[in-house]
């Protein structure tokens, strides 16, 4: 591999990276559109490269999510069963997508995070809160706010949350992605957990559910060590720049702009899902 | 209440932050091996960079199951080992397909 190439995939990857982080996104939804978009590379190697990166900056934000107090071990290790099985049911079928059915996927999970943009997560408002409590061993407490008292949470409908955790994994597993766009409904909807707790223990999870889909990606050979290294070498980096940036940016304007280049990608994948061959069109 | 403690949150926090840069250092040095003249030798330890970053999610899970072993914690116990042998048999799948 060259040394510009090499170069390539590190500046891409750390932007992507560096973008995620702002938002408090996976970086692997910027990092395959633009991978196969800017260097062409094939949407398979671009994907089993992503979900590495994906892997090493869970790890690498996890740790942060952990000291704060963040993170519920024990639901995430229960909820990691269903995210792992589902990225296992995405090995199985991996091969088996058409290039076409993965660039549709991925416009359509592009065009639901710009959606999920548009709406900013809000905390539950005081529900119900049925008698019942079959979940009990799983409740938790976080410390909130400046004085770090530490407010008691309950988890509640884990059977659903287990089902969208089960698509989540499926879709990582397909896409290279960390499906942040589909945990952040299982976990602050169906889980009803608060924002913060929930946004540590997804980023706690994804680690996990990589590895079930990175590992079974190289004991097929289909990670290219010189295409997935500057990948995970930027993104690291622009993951724990993007996370000190996170704290300056913020507000609607910034907010549009991604939306916007959300739906560009998506406009991306779609036109290629379509088979659409832009350069004959331009040319010819 | 979450009985798994500030302990092993701390310990996990150490092993993830600590591995994270391990394997991106050791990937870092695969790479510059490479692109100085050293192919296959740079390709080797770019693979052992990767191969650590995928390791050290396996790593975490098995420092939990360690926690709930010694928490005399059973049923925990059980949903890391389904963990662990739905990642095995995904690695298995991957090798022959």
């Amino acid at each position: 591999m060259t040394l510009a190439l090499g170069a390539q995939l590190f500046s891409i990857s750390l932007l992507s990276s560096l973008l995620g982080g702002v938002l408090g996104m996976a970086s692997g939804i910027f990092i395959v559109p633009l991978l196969v978009g800017l260097l062409a590379l094939d949407i398979r190697t671009a994907i089993t490269a992503s979900i590495i990166s994906v892997v090493a900056c869970s790890c690498g934000g996890a740790g942060a999510a952990l000291r704060a107090g963040l993170v519920n071990i024990r639901l995430a290790v229960v909820l990691e069963v269903a995210t792992t099985l589902g990225a296992l049911s995405g090995v199985l079928i991996f091969g088996l997508v058409p290039k076409s059915g993965l660039y549709g996927l991925f416009a359509a999970i592009l065009v639901l995070s710009a959606y999920q943009m548009l709406r900013p997560r809000r905390e539950l408002a005081e529900h119900e809160v049925s008698v019942r409590h079959p979940w009990a061993a799983f409740d938790g407490a976080y410390p909130d706010g400046a004085d770090g008292k530490r407010v008691p949470y309950r988890v509640e409908r884990l059977p659903l949350g287990m089902g969208l955790m089960y698509g989540a994994g499926l879709v990582s597993a397909l896409l290279g992605i960390g499906s942040g766009v589909l945990k952040i409904p299982a976990m602050d909807t169906a889980l009803r957990l608060p924002i913060k707790v929930s946004t540590a223990t997804s980023t706690f999870m994804i680690g996990v559910t990589g590895v079930a889909s990175a590992g079974a990606y190289m004991a097929r050979g289909l990670v290219a060590p010189s295409i997935a290294g500057p990948v995970v070498l930027g993104s690291v980096l622009g993951a724990a720049l993007g996370a000190h940036v996170m704290l300056r940016l913020s507000g609607d304007k910034l907010r549009i702009f991604f939306v916007a280049v959300l739906v560009l990608l998506a406009v991306e994948m779609l036109i290629k899902a379509l088979g659409v061959d832009l350069g004959a069109l331009l040319h010819g | 209440m979450d009985s798994s403690g500030p302990g092993i949150a701390r310990s996990l926090a150490r092993l993830l932050s600590v591995g994270t840069w391990v394997a991106s250092l050791v990937i870092a040095a695969g790479l510059l091996m490479g692109w100085a003249g050293a192919l296959s030798a740079g390709k080797a330890v770019t693979t052992a960079g990767i191969l650590l970053v995928v390791l050290l999610p396996i790593m975490r899970i098995v420092t939990v199951l360690g926690h709930f072993l010694v928490a005399g914690d059973r049923k925990f116990m059980a949903w890391c080992v389904a963990v662990l042998a739905i990642i095995a048999v995904s690695v298995f799948a991957g090798m022959s397909a």
